[in-house]
């Protein structure tokens, strides 16, 4: 199988699964896969600009967002941000926002889905 | 001259740690399925997975989890656990292989390696 | 472990970009042994894109309108520009290797500011429309079909390809540079107009 979608579900800073998920996507494009990245429910906090976690000291996720577009794409379910009161201007420039329809169809084309 | 059917792989990736949920246990039922039906296995061991294959571990009231990944190990399943996972919970560096015999400790770079070569890929946790 | 982010002096009288700063700096995931640099400049660059991204051969563009982010394909490395300032950069050597680099696009980034204060821009949405439409064989039509080979390609469609892709430039064909041919330059300028034949290589 040579194209993987990474569901991430968890927010980061409260979970390592953004973080760890952001890296399987990296280890995905790395052997060359189509390997894109879907954030929904709070996996859509990955996405806020802005992030700052030097303070905790855990790493942050948002930078790591640059190293993986444009080879991956980020994508984030735009009913998880609405139910969450996260508006479009919220997000970093790197994310894609989906309706149900295209993440039927995103979903459909890869061949792995995956949920960390 | 008939060729053998080639042995079609199934990949598994866990997230989580055993007894607080049943994953691992879910996993041993799907992963013995496949086995039955000639599949190759391959498991890996992400985050908190990387506790499961731990030497010595002794549940009062639940099933041990141990004897369910030692029965993969036995029947040919391919079970590896992250390094960067494994090293921060304290597994990977002690003088004393802190696993079951069968397991390897490996980098996250197995995933993708894995999922190219599979049939079918099932991630739980 | 954050590393500590360097600013870079590019320009002192830079009429848009006068300064960069180096974000990070990660190990670059698809080649191994480079590096990916993140850096940030110091103006937003949302009026800048559009008018960049006809500025290069179509192979050598991705240029996400809805989002205004354009990514090259240019000094053998993937380079993406936000429209925040941000500039990420693959395939890269050394942190110095970046910085010359980002000097060469932000010189080009100034010259376009400068283009759209004075309102010397073309029309960048007919261009891109133009653009999208030229194939290969509108170019080939245009060239002297001889197949010479001087321009280093087997056939003229081969040249006319790699022309589209970036990879070679009009002016590499040599023929057209000859009097015999002033034909053929008339055809290319009909066809394609000052503004594209200047993007595919050919000096007005």
């Amino acid at each position: 199988m040579n194209s993987v979608l990474v569901i991430i579900d968890k927010a980061p800073y409260g979970w390592e699964d953004a973080f760890s998920g952001f890296f399987v996507e990296i280890a995905c494009l790395n052997r060359q896969m189509d390997a894109d990245i879907l954030l929904i429910e709070d996996g859509v906090y990955a996405a806020v600009d802005g992030q700052d976690s030097d303070n905790i000291k855990f790493p942050g996720v948002g930078e790591l967002t640059y190293l993986i577009f444009p080879e991956g794409n980020l994508y984030v379910y735009e009913d998880s941000i609405k139910k969450r009161g996260i508006n479009k201007e919220d997000l970093m420039e790197t994310i894609e926002i989906v309706n149900s329809k295209e993440l039927y169809e995103i979903t459909r084309a890869k061949e792995a889905v995956i949920k960390i | 001259m008939e060729s053998s059917p080639q042995k079609k792989t199934l990949t598994i990736i866990l997230t989580e740690g055993p007894y607080r949920s049943q994953y691992a246990d879910m996993a041993y039922e799907i992963a013995k399925s496949a086995l039955n039906n000639e599949y190759n296995v391959n498991i890996f061991l992400y985050m908190d997975a990387t506790h499961i294959p731990r030497k010595g571990q002794n549940p009062h009231s639940f099933p041990n989890v141990l004897e369910k990944i030692k029965k993969m190990v036995n029947r040919g399943a391919d079970i590896r656990a992250c390094v960067r996972c494994a090293t921060a919970r304290g597994y990977a560096c002690d003088e004393k292989f802190p696993y079951i015999k069968g397991i390897t400790i490996t980098s996250v770079y197995d995933i993708p390696d894995w999922i190219k070569e599979s049939d079918k890929v099932l991630s739980l946790g | 472990m954050k590393m500590e982010e360097i600013e870079y002096e590019l320009f002192e009288n830079g009429v848009l970009i006068r300064k960069a700063i180096i974000k990070n700096v990660k190990p670059c995931i698809i080649s191994e042994g480079q590096i990916s640099v993140l850096l940030q400049l110091d103006k937003e660059l949302h009026h800048i894109l559009p008018h960049l991204a006809v500025k290069f051969p179509p192979g050598k563009v991705n240029y996400l309108d809805k989002k205004n982010i354009l990514t090259l394909s240019i000094y053998e490395r993937l380079i993406t520009v936000y429209p925040s300032g941000k500039v990420s950069m693959n395939k890269t050597n050394t942190k110095e290797e970046s910085i010359e680099i980002i000097k060469e696009i932000c010189t080009l980034i100034n010259e376009t500011h400068l283009e759209v204060k004075e309102g010397k821009t073309a029309d960048y949405m007919a261009l891109k429309d133009k653009l999208s439409k030229i194939g290969p064989l509108t170019i080939y039509n245009c060239l002297p079909q001889t197949d010479c080979t001087e321009c280093g390609e087997t056939t003229c469609m081969a040249f006319a390809m790699r022309v589209l892709s970036g990879e070679s430039k009009l002016y590499e064909c040599m023929l057209l540079h000859e009097m015999g041919y002033v034909n053929n330059v008339k055809c290319l300028k009909s066809s394609l107009g000052n503004k594209i034949m200047e993007v595919l290589g050919w000096k007005i």
